[in-house]
Formats: structure tokens, sequence, C-alpha cells
């Protein structure tokens, strides 16, 4: 399972990390090896103001749909047009440019109650 | 090829004696009419009989071979329905036609409402759904309306984990918010969860019954006591009533709204995927609900009732697929009483047999005798790297269509579980071959994986690529290069 | 294999036990043998009225002519007896039969995308809505008043139970759409979609460009409905009349009426809707020799993945009747379909002139274009219709209601009154004849 040490992750198989004082936010690699071949990733609103546990987006492959959560509460700065546009990245390079969102954190407090690398390694283990 | 790559400028199939001038109607309505007919075939009578005939033979069918598809009932569909579903003195009946000239019809639709009263313990019956979501979406309506009325504030609907996606798809569709209801380790619904999801807010529980895992409820007694005393109703999808004809009937469980699948229980052909039929069956105190019109019977005169008080409207433009109808009355005729007993006990004994006989090689999901289906669990086989999927496909160069995979969906066998219905239509010897083909796919996982992982290879196409078809949409032939 | 089993029967339903089974079988006669069958359904059948040649009654179902090689090819085995296709590997018959309905439904509708059958034009003008709404999100829609009764029902159970409001557009003089009630309507609230169903209940053929423009400048969906396939023929819909859903009963295309179904739920929209609209979709892809094969597509909208979040419900439609369709098209073909059009539209050119000059007819709308129905008005009651059309093999016209159209001095009776390819000149002279 390939894994981000420097990103924290929630129960719902999202990570996240902080770039410059914003939040990058994206779904694991192991999620994605769940879901399959990822065909459609939702286009996300920019300015959507988000609580940690709303839906942020939702992705489908050929044969699941899979609505994304926000780990954290902010808002959306920024959203990668290129996964919505090339659904595989996310496939491919689920931390890297699989990326979903840059979210302004509105309370960064939230990253401790999210799982470490191997925490979030040891709940996904087979 | 598709037609189109087929078509040649100038050449037809068609052949009629036209009357009238064309260049006048061409005009007649200048500002509307299309500049010219967009493209349509263009292919002799010939051609079009090969191109269809030939597409049929690459299609596996229930004349072509068994299919063991759990929850489908893919049983055998006689041609003697298909024969009177064609009479002219049906198919060529106008719905909006006077009844009094459409007594016929009407007297099958009314004899085929009475005989699924009776196979069913239900009081009054529509027939007019078209499919089993249909029926479901009209049973959840009847209830949405029935407690908008009487108990306004009972927004949800409680619906087993082991439940067909139809059910939360139809609950929703009628306004409910969805709660999920979880099984216990015997695969039936667990009443401790049961007894703190149902209050006051809950409007009904949808149940299958037997369930998807092939189980008869045995709490069904308890569930139903339950859920009345608090104020509920008990809807039953009827997809698996091919275990329970001359049985039990869901009616005297306790039930109030019913729907049953013709295309399933009742053997009208599946058609790829239809045209089916749902008749919905209600408890007395709902049939003013149902939906208009209803086939009655008066003074010895059949005729459509839209003289129900509450009425949900209608679900669709006339009465129901009258020639889906006809199949199923003429099936249940020829059955009869003792002919249907027959095939629900055949159904059971089947599955029990193939479960059998696959035990040692796919473990049951659960250690109990079953209805007409079991589920059978391919975990393990991961191993030889090899996933149900592949075993699948491997028994198509065996002969047969795969049984359905990956449903049920829910934990403890929340993936590697397939589902087996054999149906009373098949022999022994055809359950012998499906399993001897199963067994022999379990034995080539260990030594010869890679047969599973490329089969299918005797098809007239190999696996196709869905990842590919969503990513780069073509669902018309304007879509395709060059058109 | 009870003994295979290691149990008899009575063991295995053990689990019945406590529960009220069914006491000395079923109250149903006795099975009959097949020619005992052939028998009762003859005495049945018979109690129906004498067949027909052709029908002086639209509203929703139309008879028209079926090739031979329509039904043939529809009933055999191969697609008859198949199950859904999710296996494509030894389904490409039911698949590409779909692809080519689809194709045809996108050419006939002139839309972006078609799915592969819904079960009637009812059901999926109702859907039609519902997506609307999905994507707008208003809680109100609006209808034409000439939309089809049974049509604006359906429209209405569906979307009661989400307290989605249908308001009615009133109709005008001419028998159309109000074009000033639709603004007021428009401009007095927000709403998700507007309904207009072309030819309209009572044949009349809308502007559907006009009406179009007029939607989209209010920011709602425009959704055309038709009940008669073979106005597709003649008749412009869809993308360049502003349409973003064209839906409809596709009945006409190659399928009897048979007492009211199964029919055909045509519905095409929008590739910006792809993931929106309800109903499966067929696409083509490759296998893995790069050989060109269908497969079902866009799955995870639907219930076996999406579960309640589904864009519908609807798992089983009417693939058969969708192949019927596909089958049907290719007969009459590119000029066949056209020529059927307007001779529909001719034929019930002629037959109206000639029961006006019976005088006991007159055209109520003079002023509006039809298909192959129209509304006419009568010194004639129904049952005097009846009863002089009795002995010829037609349908009689449909007898509507007092006060749903303006009335006409003198002739108190309306009809909505149809002619298809089916009424060949001899037998139009002798309704005429009879109508005298």
């Amino acid at each position: 399972m390939k894994m981000q040490n420097d990103a924290r992750y929630a129960k719902s198989d999202e990570w996240v990390r902080v770039e410059g004082g914003v939040a990058v936010v994206g779904v694991s690699d192991y999620a994605q090896g769940k879901l399959g071949d990822i065909v459609f990733v939702g286009d996300v609103a920019p300015g959507l103001m988000l609580k940690a546990g709303d839906i942020l987006t939702s992705v489908e492959s050929v044969k699941a749909a899979s609505d994304i959560y926000s780990p954290v509460s902010g808002k959306v700065v920024e959203v990668n047009h290129d996964v919505v546009a090339k659904p595989e990245l996310m496939n491919s390079d689920a931390f890297g440019a699989g990326w979903l969102a840059r979210i302004e954190l509105s309370n960064p407090d939230e990253l401790n109650g999210l799982m470490s690398a191997a925490d979030y390694a040891e709940y996904r283990k087979e | 090829m598709t037609l189109y790559e087929k078509s040649v400028a100038g050449r037809s199939a068609f052949s009629f004696g036209f009357e009238e001038d064309h260049a006048a109607a061409e005009t007649c309505v200048p500002e509307f009419a299309r500049a010219a007919m967009k493209p349509l075939p263009q292919v002799s009578e010939l051609d079009l009989v090969r191109h269809f005939t030939n597409l049929a033979r690459t299609n596996y069918g229930v004349d072509t071979g068994f299919y063991p598809l759990g929850s489908c009932t893919m049983k055998y569909n006689p041609k003697i329905n298909e024969r009177m579903a064609a009479d002219p003195r049906l198919t060529m009946r106008h719905p909006l036609d006077d009844a009094a000239d459409n007594q016929g019809v009407l007297q099958m639709e009314f004899e085929l409402k009475e005989s699924l009263q009776e196979i069913t313990g239900m009081d009054d019956f529509t027939l007019q759904p078209a499919c089993g979501a249909h029926g479901e979406l009209t049973g959840m309506l009847i209830i949405h309306a029935y407690m908008r009325d009487h108990d306004a504030g009972r927004t949800k609907v409680l619906i087993p984990d082991s439940s067909h996606g139809t059910n939360p798809a139809s609950a929703a569709m009628a306004g409910f918010e969805v709660v999920t209801v979880p099984s216990d380790e015997r695969g039936g619904v667990d009443m401790d969860a049961l007894d703190k999801l149902m209050d006051k807010t809950v409007a009904a529980i949808m149940l299958t019954n037997p369930n998807t895992v092939g189980l008869f409820e045995e709490n069904i007694t308890r569930i139903a006591d339950l859920v009345h005393a608090r104020g509920g109703l008990l809807y039953y999808d009827g997809a698996n009533l091919n275990a329970l004809m001359g049985l039990i009937r869901p009616g005297d469980l306790g039930f109030d709204v019913v729907h049953l699948n013709l295309h399933k229980t009742f053997s009208t052909p599946h058609g790829g995927g239809g045209p089916g039929a749902a008749p919905v069956g209600v408890k007395r105190f709902l049939a003013d609900y149902l939906p208009i019109p209803v086939v009655v019977r008066r003074n010895g005169h059949y005729a459509l009732d839209e003289e129900r008080q509450h009425t949900i409207g209608r679900v669709s433009g006339f009465y129901g697929n009258t020639a889906v109808l006809a199949r199923a009355y003429v099936y249940i005729r020829m059955m009869g009483r003792d002919g249907l007993l027959a095939a629900s006990r055949a159904a059971v004994i089947n599955a029990n047999y193939v479960k059998a006989l696959l035990s040692p090689y796919f473990p049951p999901a659960y250690d109990r005798p079953v209805m007409h289906e079991t589920v059978l669990s391919a975990k393990g086989y991961d191993k030889y790297g090899v996933t149900l999927l592949d075993i699948s496909k491997r028994l198509m160069d065996y002969g047969f269509h795969p049984p359905t995979i990956y449903f049920p969906h829910f934990p403890p066998y929340a993936e590697e579980v397939m589902m087996v219905e054999p149906t009373e239509s098949e022999s022994k010897e055809t359950m012998d071959a499906f399993c001897d083909a199963l067994i022999k796919i379990s034995q080539e996982a260990k030594e010869h994986p890679e047969l599973l992982l490329s089969a299918p290879h005797d098809t007239v196409v190999t696996r196709v690529d869905s990842t590919y078809a969503a990513r780069h949409l073509v669902t018309s032939h304007r879509d395709k290069k060059g058109s | 294999m009870l003994e295979k089993i290691g149990l008899q029967f009575d063991d295995i339903v053990t689990c019945f036990h406590g529960n009220s089974c069914v006491e000395g079988g079923l109250a149903l006669p006795e099975g009959l043998t097949e020619d005992q069958m052939v028998e009762e359904w003859d005495t049945m059948m018979s109690q129906n009225s004498r067949p027909r040649k052709a029908s002086l009654l639209g509203a929703g179902a139309y008879m028209h002519f079926i090739p031979a090689v329509v039904p043939h090819l529809a009933s055999l085995p191969g697609f008859v007896t198949a199950y859904t296709p999710y296996q494509p590997e030894i389904s490409q018959g039911t698949l590409q039969s779909l692809f080519e309905f689809q194709s045809f439904m996108v050419e006939l509708t002139d839309m972006e995308l078609a799915n592969c059958s819904m079960y009637d034009g009812a059901s999926s003008t109702a859907e039609a809505m519902l997506m609307a709404h999905r994507v707008k999100k208003s809680d109100r829609v609006l209808a034409a008043a000439t939309v089809s009764p049974a049509y604006l029902a359906t429209v209405r159970t569906y979307l009661e139970p989400h307290g989605i409001a249908v308001d009615v557009v009133r109709m005008d003089d001419n028998g159309q759409l109000s074009m000033s009630d639709l603004e007021s309507q428009l401009s007095a609230s927000a709403c998700s979609a507007v309904l207009v169903q072309s030819p309209n209940y009572l044949g009349i053929v809308e502007d559907l460009s006009a009406i179009g423009t007029v939607v989209h400048a209010h920011d709602a969906l425009f959704v055309e409905s038709f009940t008669e396939a073979m106005a597709l023929g003649l008749l412009k819909y869809g993308v360049g009349t502003g349409a973003d859903v064209v839906v409809g009963e596709g009945q006409s295309l190659g399928l009897p009426m048979a007492f009211g179904g199964p029919h055909l739920g045509v519905f095409a929209t929008l590739k910006k809707y792809n993931r929106e609209f309800p109903g499966r979709i067929v696409g083509e892809s490759v296998d893995t020799k790069g050989r060109p094969a269908f497969v079902m597509t866009l799955r995870a909208r639907e219930q076996d993945i999406r579960r309640e979040k589904a864009t519908s419900n609807i798992c089983s439609n009417h693939a058969l009747n969708a192949l019927t369709a596909a089958v049907y098209l290719g007969s009459v073909g590119e000029s066949g379909f056209r020529a059927l059009a307007c001779e529909n539209v001719a034929k019930l050119e002629k037959l109206i002139r000639g029961l006006e000059s019976t005088g006991n007819f007159a055209r109520v709308f003079r002023q509006s274009a039809v298909f192959n129905e129209a509304v006419l008005a009568s010194s004639i009651a129904p049952e005097d219709v009846r009863s002089r059309l009795a002995s010829l093999p037609v349908f009689p016209p449909l007898a509507l209601a007092r006060g749903v159209v303006p009335e006409v001095p003198g002739k108190p009776h309306t009809y909505l009154v149809c002619a298809t390819e089916m009424l060949k000149d001899s037998l139009l002279e002798q309704v005429l004849g009879a109508l005298s």
C-alpha cells in the first residue's frame, strides 16, 4: 500500500497535508485501489465553505460511486481541474497529481484528530 | 458493423402502398418541419434480416443454456405463452376503446388479478407497474400517501443491508429517507437493531422473503408484530416468490403491500432487459390508494374502475403491460394449483442440491438449508491470483452463463460471493454439468490460473474494457469518429 | 437428489414453522394442457368485439402498419429469452441492438444522447421532470395544459412526495400553449422545468423554438414530449429548438397497441446531463483483442451501485421493445419513415375535408397545424357516431368532454379524430358515408 508519510488521514480514506499554510486534500492510494478505474471526478465549486465531514465531491469508477468527505473545515480556494478532466490521475498518482482541492483551514487543530500515516497503514492493513 | 455502416444510399426494405400526395404534406407545417430526414438506415430486407439474425446468434438466452442467476429466476419461457400473447384479438385492441368491446382482455386481466390475490394472500391488485422497480415505487407511493393521511411524520423506511439496490432507490424516489437495518449472524434481520430503529418516524420496512441470501426470514412473525405494533407497514419485495408458491403466502405473514415480478416467478421472458410486469397487491385498507384505473367485475361485466377515493394517481399511460400479463395468465392457468406448488418445491430442492454439490469447493455463506437460491463464497481463491470475476468469466467457456456475483453486498461476505438459483426448470443432468464445470474451474484456479484470467476465450468478443467505455463515451453512431 | 442433500423437503422448510402455511393447496383451478388452454383462451378472447383495420382513435396509442419482418426478428429466441446484458461477452446481440436504438433516437429527437429505453412515454416524462429538479433544485415545474392528461397525472404522482408543485400553463385560442401565460408564470417564481408536448393532446403542433427561447431566458430546463413517435419523421425537436430533454412514447415504431402495453419510453438529453439522466445506456468499447464491443456504461448512476442516491430506481426497462423499434426503423428506413409521416398528415387532411363537407363536422382550431390528430366539432352525438361506425372495421374517435375546447355553434360534441396510413381510401370513403 502506497503511503504518504507527511499526510494525515481520515477514517473515510481521505488524506490531507499542509503546504504553505493551505491544506491539500485527496483520496488515498488504498481507496483508489478499492474503487477501481476512476472514470469521473465531480467538479467542486471554488469558494465552497466546508465543515470537516461534509461532502467535498463524488467520484465514480465503473463499478462503484463514492462520496469524498472533506477531512478538514475551511474554504475551498483551488480545485484540481486536471483530475476532473483526467480522472485516471487519481489511480496513477493518488497522493500527487491526483489531488482534489486546496482548502484554507479554519481550524488547524482538526489535523490532530486525524490519523498519522502509521496509524492509517495499520487501520487499512488487510 | 452497425446498420448505418451497412447502409447504401437508396436501398430500402420497405414496401407500402402510399395513396397520398406527400409534397403537400412536406410543406404544410413549414416553420416547424425538420429540414431533411436525419440519417436512418438504408438497407434491404435481406441485409436487415441477416444483421439481426446474426446478432441474435451472439446472444446467450434461456433457450440456449442454463442461467444460474440468483434472484433472477431465469426459468423456461413456455412457447404457448408467446402464441397467446401474440393473438391479434389482444394486440390489436386500442386501450381507450369502450370496455364493453374489450370484455375478453379485461376478463383475462381480472382473472389474473384474482389468481395473484390467491397466490399471495392479498386483497386487491394493480396491474399497472411495468417492472419490479416500478412496482416498488408504486407500493412505496401508496405507503407514502397513506402515512400522509393517517400518521404524518413517518419519513423513514427501514431496508436490510442485504437488499436489492432498487429497494432504497425506490424508497427515495417515493420521498422517504432510507435507514439500513443490519443482518444478524444467521443471515436474517437483526432483531435488536430493528427494535432500536423501529419508532414513530418509520413508515415501513421493505423485506424480501426469502431474502437475497436465499434464506427464509425466521423471525418474520416477530418482525411483522413489532412493526405493526409501532404503527408501521410491511412491504414485500416479491423477487423471490418462486420459493413459496402454494407453501406460504406473504399476505398471511403480515405484509401490507406486495409486488410481484412476472418476468421472474411467472415465466414471462426477460427480453434482454424487459419488458416485464410487476403487479402490486395490497390489503383492503389500502385498496383506495391504488393507481387508477383498476380492473373490476360488476354484475358479470368487466370494467376499468377510476373511483378510488385516495388514489395515488397514475404510474403509466394506460393500464399496464397487457401482453406480458397475458403470458403470466397462461402460465398460471396451465400450471394450476398443483403445478405452482410443484414448481416451488422443485426450486427449493434444486437450490439445496446445487449447494450440496458445490459446498466443498465454495463454502455456503450460511450453514442452514436454503430456499430457492444459495450464496456461496469464493474467498480463498485470491491466493491463486484469481477473483470471482475470473471464475465467472471462465464459466462461459464451459457454455454456462455466470451466476450473480458480488451481490449481496454486505458483511461478512462483502466481496467474493456468488448467488446461484437453478429454478425448477433445470434437470439434474444440467445442474450436475454446471457443478462439474465450476469444480473443474476451481481446480484450474490452482493449476492453470492463466486460463481464468484470460477467460472467456470461446465467445464472439473477449472481456470488454468498461473503463475505456466510460472514459471515452460513445453511445450513438453520431459519437463515433467520422459520422 | 434429496439423498445428496441429506434432508427431506419438510426438513428444509422447518423455517416455515410457526407461520401460517397454505392449508389444502391454493384455491386455484387445476392446470390445463396446451390444447385445453388454447380452447379456453379462444372462448375468452371471442368476447372482444370484431377486429379493426384502422383507428380513428389515437390519444396516445396509434395503429400503424407493422412490416412482417419486425415481429419475425423481434421474436428470435436469442433476443427474447436473453437476460440483461451484464455479461457483455455473451450479450453482444442485445447490446448492439440497443446501441443502434440509441443511435436512431439521437437522430430522430436531434439530441446528444439517448438511453436504451424506459417503460413508456408517461413515466419517461415524469422521470425527466425529476431530473430537472435534481439539476435546477427549484420545487416547482410548469406543464402545458395541452399535455396528455395521463402524462400529467403520472408527472403529478411522481412529483407529489417530493413536494414539487406542478403548475399548469393555459392554452390559447388556437389550442396551443399560451405564450403570455408562459411568460407570466415563469416570471412569477423560479421553476426547474417547463414541459410541452408536441403534437399536443389536441393534435396541434406547438412552436417549440419560440417556447425554448422563453424557457431558457428564465433558467429552467425545457422538456419536450411526444405521444406519437411518427411525428419525429417530419417535425423539428431537440437541440435546434432549445430542448434539454426530449421524452415520449415509441409505440408507433413497430409495436402493437396491445390494449396499452408494453410500449416504449424514449429518453434523450444533452451530454452535459450525462451524470443526471435515468436509465441504462450502452456504450461502444473494445475487447482484449482490440475488437469493437458494446457494454453497458455510466453504471454508477444506477440503483445497484448508488442505491438511494441513484438517478432513478429503474432496473429492467423495455429492452426488447427498443430492439423492435430498431428493427422497425431499419425496415422502413430513411425514406420510408419520412414518407409514412407525410402519409399520416395527408390522410388526416383528406379525412377532415371529407367530414367537413358532410356538413356535420367542423375543425375547431382552424389556424393550427396538426400532424395525424385534430379536434372536430360535430352535431352528431357520441353514441350515434359509434352506432354509425359499428359495421365498419375502425375504432371510433375519442369523444372529448364538454368545455375542453371552445364551442362551435350548432356542433356541441367534440372529438379527437386520428388518421394514420392504415386508413386506406376505400375505408375512408365508407367512414365518410357512415357519418354523412
